[in-house]
């Protein structure tokens, strides 16, 4: 997906999302460049997917290809089952046999058959972001958009679906945005990074090289990790030659020889 | 007693076992636990939304014996996404919640000082709907704390706020405690969070697991990770240096800790 000289607000932008990778957004107003992502409108400029230009007739057939999940969707009374078939005649798919599509869909999100019968509103929340996801894996997306995704989750359900945005991507070879102001997390787990300031690209690549920046980053007000923030202080208050991790048991063991 | 609640083997469907609570008058209370814990219906027991027949003792009275309207008097929750304005503009949203003897400049200066506190000035006159989400939950902490509650219940403010403005957040209410002389009781799932508390409580299978001064509470890694919490970066290496003998005491200053390794 390559966006050139798209028109956003009074800018123009040029980026590209990468397939088969995880890549994190970070900053302000990022909401509205997941929508231009996720082609809510077609703006002014150049969009190619697949080699393809898109334009006002083909642009439905793209938007089928990516699913945004975002919170507070999932606020009906209805059951499970009958979510996921309303989604089916919503978003006119086509499928041949829409039970086995559902209950696959589920078993890709580790979700019990069970859980058809349920009301929405006894759902956790951890529940409902993974319905949302068995929701859109419905339509075969290749992108899938996740909006401020760990938000609420405890740390054992922030690892259940790290593992499951990473079987996405290698299993089933998923393009994954995760867009959040949480770089703890985008430091760990995205390959590459789009930094967005004044509805702006401020920064833009390899998530292991771009959140080295810290002066940048700094001095743009973006969060920085804070193993990356220690180890900077570290190396640059101190002179000591420790490296960039990205887990504290990793940086321990580099203290340990450095010391 | 110095005590201004206290739950005895709470039950309630199948939530809680050998619960026991103990909040101390005017401190600043966190209490944190992984999804589904039943921190949520913890605040709605004490608020009086839920019933239980267990044993709760308010202000050393059995809270049974209090009636629903002197509970809402003592007892003020914010739980956020659960908000209905009785009036349309903010300014007559906190003036509701005054008492109608105070004088109108009285009333004025109390709602120009809340209204400071939580950066609301500019949003005084304009309608309660066009508020965002932040700030109307803003506005719900300005309006529980003029209406003077012995305690305020704070549910979990992660879904609304980043870690960045719940940790400023929290800073204003340890002052409000402070300055209010409010028992503050406050969900967290932000472990940063309860370091800015006097006393935190860590509920784990059905129970509390843990609870004291905040930074001794954290120490004990292996049971936060266990009860699905994470502990704050500058705590989890802290401890680990700790557990390496590289340092001699927790330190979450990141400055202060690289001075104390590379003198």
């Amino acid at each position: 997906m390559i966006f050139k000289n798209y028109e956003h607000k009074d800018n123009k932008l040029s980026f590209e999302i990468e397939k088969g990778q995880i890549i994190g957004i970070t900053g302000k107003n990022i909401n509205e460049i997941v929508d231009l992502i996720a082609l809510k409108s077609l703006n002014k400029g150049q969009l190619i997917i697949n080699d393809q230009k898109v334009n006002k007739e083909n642009i439905w057939s793209y938007r089928r290809k990516i699913a945004l999940i975002r919170d507070s969707i999932l606020s009906s009374q209805s059951n499970v089952l009958n979510i996921m078939i309303e989604y089916i005649k919503r978003h006119k798919l086509e499928i041949k046999d829409p039970l086995r599509k559902i209950t696959d869909s589920l078993k890709i999100v580790s979700l019990e058959e069970s859980i058809l019968k349920r009301n929405i509103q006894t759902l956790s929340s951890s529940e409902k972001k993974l319905l949302q996801i068995a929701l859109s894996l419905l339509s075969n997306p290749d992108l899938i958009i996740f909006e401020e995704p760990f938000k609420c989750l405890d740390k054992y359900n922030e690892k259940k679906l790290i593992m499951l945005i990473q079987r996405l991507k290698e299993q089933f070879q998923k393009t994954i945005i995760i867009a959040s102001d949480d770089s703890n997390i985008l430091y760990k787990y995205t390959n590459k990074m789009l930094f967005i300031k004044n509805d702006q690209i401020s920064l833009e690549g390899k998530t292991n090289e771009v959140f080295l920046d810290v002066e940048y980053l700094k001095k743009n007000k973006f969060n920085i990790p804070e193993i990356v923030e220690f180890t900077y202080l570290a190396k640059n208050k101190k002179e000591v030659k420790i490296d960039y991790h990205k887990d504290v048991r990793d940086i321990i063991k580099d203290i340990y020889k450095h010391i | 007693m110095n005590n201004c609640l206290e739950i005895k083997e709470l039950k309630y469907i199948d939530l809680y076992k050998n619960f026991n609570l103990k909040i101390e008058k005017n401190k600043f209370v966190t209490i944190s636990g992984s999804n589904n814990c039943g921190k949520t219906t913890l605040i709605r027991i004490i608020d009086g939304q839920l019933y239980t027949n267990s044993e709760i003792i308010l202000f050393d009275k059995d809270y049974h014996d209090y009636k629903i309207t002197e509970i809402g008097n003592i007892i003020k929750s914010v739980i956020p996404l659960e908000y209905n304005p009785i009036q349309e503009r903010v300014e007559d949203e906190l003036l509701y919640q005054l008492p109608t003897e105070l004088s109108k400049e009285e009333k004025q200066k109390i709602i120009k000082d809340i209204a400071k506190t939580f950066k609301l000035t500019k949003f005084l006159t304009k309608n309660v709907e066009s508020l965002s989400e932040e700030d109307i939950i803003k506005l719900q902490l300005a309006q529980a704390i003029i209406s003077k509650p012995k305690i305020l219940l704070i549910d979990d403010l992660s879904p609304i706020f980043n870690k960045q403005e719940l940790l400023e957040i929290t800073n204003i209410l340890k002052d409000i405690n402070k300055s209010h002389e409010i028992t503050i009781i406050m969900i967290t799932s932000i472990l940063e969070c309860n370091l800015q508390s006097d006393y935190t409580y860590i509920i784990s299978n059905k129970q509390i697991t843990l609870e004291g001064i905040p930074s001794e509470v954290l120490e004990k890694d292996n049971i936060i990770n266990k009860a699905g919490l994470e502990l704050p970066f500058m705590m989890d290496l802290s401890v680990k240096l700790k557990d390496y003998d590289l340092i001699k005491d927790i330190e979450l200053d990141m400055e202060k800790m690289v001075n104390n390794l590379w003198k």
